[in-house]
């Protein structure tokens, strides 16, 4: 029976992870625009800069984890909106399922659909700014760990201003703070390495960040769904 | 926590509303609401729109906490079983909770993941709704009897007992009423039980208790 019971768990976990990956392939510009986005500044940014090579390098880490956690805030707003609009929140909190489960599974989905694409497209964004491939590996590496620490956290507000209209920009002033350590660790830590240091101090802290998040995420997340139902 | 055989719709459930208080800013939707539903029967919520309808639905879910009084399934607080609950439990209303750009299909295999013991035969259902032509087609490009039809599907391979429905006849010509009604009368002739919210006269046959909200 116990393994029954885990079983099925992993079951829900699973489809409803299949759901928002299904369902995002069918909002193809919803998925592509903060992407673009990502790309575009990251481009655009050492065109209106006046630097030499130097400078570009040093500076290129903090500019591209900035953009980053940019446009990945505007993404959080959809994380439990668009199930608010058509109702099919109110079927997530009336399943048999233990809701964290499902959150996480959510959070998991966003992740997967938000952030590991800024980390896939981070090499070639890299490109810009003139940093090696060691460099850029170290800031995808830092991204991955960064992005999923973001959309844990991001979860906790996205789900707290679900019941209130146009809530992006209280999203972002209620988020923002709380990704600061993220940018500062994440982007310190490429540019400690650039200047010779080991970067393994700020792997630890944003995995440890990371870690610390994925550990009451979920569960305020039910929570907060289940008062904003309200 | 609970098997399978616990949420088979044959078991005799107790569905107990007691007290129920509830406030919408300052206004009183109802107080001190209490009644009881068994298996095989029908409870009709009457009342014009903003009379709390679906508040008191919405409540007799589990969505809303109410002001004051408790809801028991079997003689349980429906807070602290939550999952056994639900598990026993449809919801079905005219915001209908589906993906509007997946098929009906898709949407109920992911919905499968949400409650154990949901039937696999969605082609068997499909076939009784007359569904099987439209599977695949996005939940969007359906006309509403359609829709209706697919969350009617949903009850079905659900296999709960308690189905709660909220203005489920809304915006059905009379056809698609007759439809729906049909299904409310098999599901109780199969030991289920319903609380359905309408402002419309519903001729269900097998209707026991009516509530008017004012």
């Amino acid at each position: 029976m116990n393994s029954f019971k885990e079983l099925s768990m992993w079951n829900g976990f699973k489809k409803m992870i299949y759901r928002d990956l299904l369902n995002s392939t069918k909002n193809l510009s919803q998925l592509m625009n903060p992407l673009l986005l990502f790309i575009l500044i990251s481009a655009s940014f050492p065109f209106a800069i006046n630097m030499d090579e130097n400078q570009l390098i040093m500076i290129g880490p903090g500019v591209i984890w900035i953009i980053a956690i940019l446009s990945f805030l505007l993404t959080l707003n959809n994380l439990y909106k668009d199930d608010m609009e058509d109702g099919s929140l109110d079927y997530i909190l009336l399943s048999a399922q233990p809701l964290p489960i499902l959150t996480l599974a959510k959070i998991f989905a966003h992740w997967l659909l938000s952030g590991l694409p800024l980390v896939l497209l981070c090499p070639f964004v890299s490109i810009f700014y003139q940093l090696s491939i060691e460099v850029s590996m170290l800031l995808s590496l830092t991204l991955l760990i960064g992005t999923l620490a973001l959309s844990l956290i991001g979860s906790i507000g996205a789900s707290l201003t679900i019941s209130s209209q146009n809530n992006t920009t209280l999203l972002s002033l209620l988020v923002l703070p709380i990704t600061i350590p993220i940018l500062i660790f994440g982007a310190k830590t490429v540019v400690l390495y650039q200047n010779g240091h080991t970067s393994l101090t700020g792997l630890y802290l944003i995995g440890a960040y990371c870690m610390f998040a994925l550990s009451f995420s979920p569960f305020v997340s039910a929570a907060s769904l289940r008062i904003g139902s309200n | 926590m609970y098997s399978l055989d616990e949420a088979s719709i044959m078991k005799k459930n107790q569905l107990e509303i007691k007290n129920l208080t509830l406030f919408r800013g300052n206004r009183c939707l109802f107080k001190n609401l209490s009644f009881a539903i068994n298996n095989g029967e029908v409870v009709i919520v009457k009342g014009d729109n903003g009379s709390g309808k679906t508040s008191l639905l919405r409540a007799v879910a589990g969505l809303i906490e109410p002001d004051d009084g408790v809801v028991y399934w079997n003689k349980k607080d429906i807070t602290n079983i939550r999952q056994l609950y639900h598990q026993n439990m449809v919801w079905l209303s005219h915001k209908h909770g589906f993906k509007g750009q997946l098929n009906i299909e898709e949407n109920l295999y992911y919905e499968s993941g949400l409650r154990e013991g949901f039937s696999n035969s969605f082609d068997e259902t499909f076939e009784k709704l007359s569904l099987t032509n439209i599977k695949h087609q996005p939940f969007n490009t359906l006309s509403a009897g359609q829709k209706m039809r697919a969350s009617i599907a949903r009850l079905i391979l659900s296999k709960a007992s308690l189905c709660l429905l909220d203005e489920p006849t809304s915006n059905l010509d009379k056809k698609g009423k007759d439809y729906v009604n049909y299904w409310i009368d098999y599901h109780i002739n199969n030991g289920g039980m319903c609380i359905l919210a309408t402002h419309q006269s519903s001729p269900i046959k097998s209707s026991i208790k009516e509530i008017v909200l004012s």
